[in-house]
């Protein structure tokens, strides 16, 4: 199980860089979303911020 | 997304085993019994909003016949407006996905039989209520049925292994019967009959259906069948089940997650939108979702619902999935 970017200091005590803008592919658009941090899951890579409903989202990253 | 068959029945007065049925109705005006009809298999429940075990009447004369005896006794429903092809029910309607007709067995007794070689007032499915003839036959009625026409006696060959056991006549009317095997895709099925703008005519009927649909999108709530006997056989109630989760086609995401919320408030479970692409955490975040579940799904998009309030529920969500996970054999790899 991996996972990253929870928010909180890592093992290394470094805070985790601040919030970035990252363009996610929503349904035909692209929209640009501001970022918390990433999750590797397999062979995905996921952007995690809070959407238009309020939920924390993990959005696949289009790098 | 895994396929599952349904099946589905539907009685009108008459049954699909009954060896020798005799359901019919009587629609001459000069008869003392008109608007009678006789041996109705009478079902209790209701196949949707038409009663089972009703034969059909079709007589738009209000005035002169403002209640037929067949519906003070409950043997008929009655239509009092005539029309091309009637829609009786909706067999499955899945929007947005696709079910698959697979067979149906229509055996009907009408007061007309096979009209321009298609089956009039024979209760057949179809991928839409089409009112045009010519749809109905070039879709169902080309190649592979078997009909046979009102020449007494007369043989169910599906109701009946060796079908010449048991001949059967009825004593008013036409027996119409169609077998079709094949395959059809559709989103949406009904049951319909064509009337052809008749009046004054009677119809009873069975039809059995089968058929293949989509059983998505899924919810991801692993259960022990022996240890949770109980919220296993409720899921099982609200969903149906699949050898990876539970799933219930043609409902929404949406309406899924709200059946979970009050099954299972304290659990912790999953939900996949196969429309979307998104992936529904509740007690959960994506920390505790398996990789092997993300590159089986897919998913575009991970929305945690709810955090878990108790990180044992969502490790024991995790727990059981990979322990369901480890028991499927792995599938070959595609070269």
């Amino acid at each position: 199980m991996s996972g990253k970017g929870t928010g909180k200091p890592d093992a290394s005590g470094k805070q985790p860089p601040g919030k970035k803008k990252v363009k996610i592919r929503k349904g035909k658009k692209w929209v640009e979303v501001e970022a918390d941090s990433e999750v590797k899951k397999g062979r995905f890579k996921y952007v995690k911020f809070v959407d238009d409903d309020g939920l924390d989202t993990y959005w696949i990253s289009p790098e | 997304m895994p396929l599952s068959t349904g099946f589905a029945v539907y009685l009108y007065g008459t049954y699909v085993l009954d060896k020798s049925p005799n359901a019919y109705c009587v629609n001459d005006t000069a008869k003392a019994d008109y608007g009678k009809c006789y041996n109705i298999y009478t079902a209790s429940s209701t196949c949707y909003s038409i009663p089972c075990g009703r034969a059909f009447f079709v007589q738009e004369d209000t005035a002169t016949y403002p209640t037929l005896p067949c519906e003070s006794d409950n043997t008929c429903t009655r239509f009092a407006s005539k029309t091309s092809v009637r829609t009786l029910t909706t067999i499955f309607s899945y929007p947005g996905k696709q079910g698959i007709l697979q067979h149906f067995h229509a055996r009907s007794h009408s007061t007309f039989g096979f009209v321009y070689n298609i089956g009039a007032a024979l209760l057949v499915p179809v991928p839409s209520p089409v009112p045009n003839p010519p749809n109905v036959s070039y879709v169902f009625f080309s190649g592979s049925i078997n009909y046979e026409l009102s020449s007494w006696p007369v043989y169910d060959p599906v109701a009946n292994w060796k079908a010449y056991f048991n001949p059967y006549t009825i004593s008013a009317g036409n027996v119409s019967i169609v077998r079709w095997q094949g395959s059809i895709f559709t989103p949406n099925l009904y049951l319909v009959v064509r009337e052809d703008y008749y009046n004054n005519i009677w119809y009873a009927g069975a039809t059995l259906v089968t058929y293949a649909y989509e059983s998505s999108p899924l919810a991801v709530v692993p259960l022990d069948h022996d240890k949770e006997w109980l919220p296993y056989q409720e899921l099982r109630n609200t969903f149906g089940y699949a050898y990876n989760g539970v799933d219930q086609p043609g409902w929404n995401a949406d309406d899924i997650i709200r059946v979970l919320r009050e099954l299972f408030p304290d659990r912790a479970w999953a939900v996949f939108d196969d429309r979307q692409y998104v992936l529904y955490l509740y007690n959960l975040t994506p920390d505790y979702v398996p990789d092997w579940l993300i590159e089986k799904l897919s998913p575009t998009a991970m929305k945690v619902l709810q955090p878990p309030a108790d990180v044992a529920v969502a490790k024991a969500w995790l727990d059981l999935l990979n322990e369901r996970n480890a028991q499927i054999p792995p599938q070959t790899e595609l070269p």
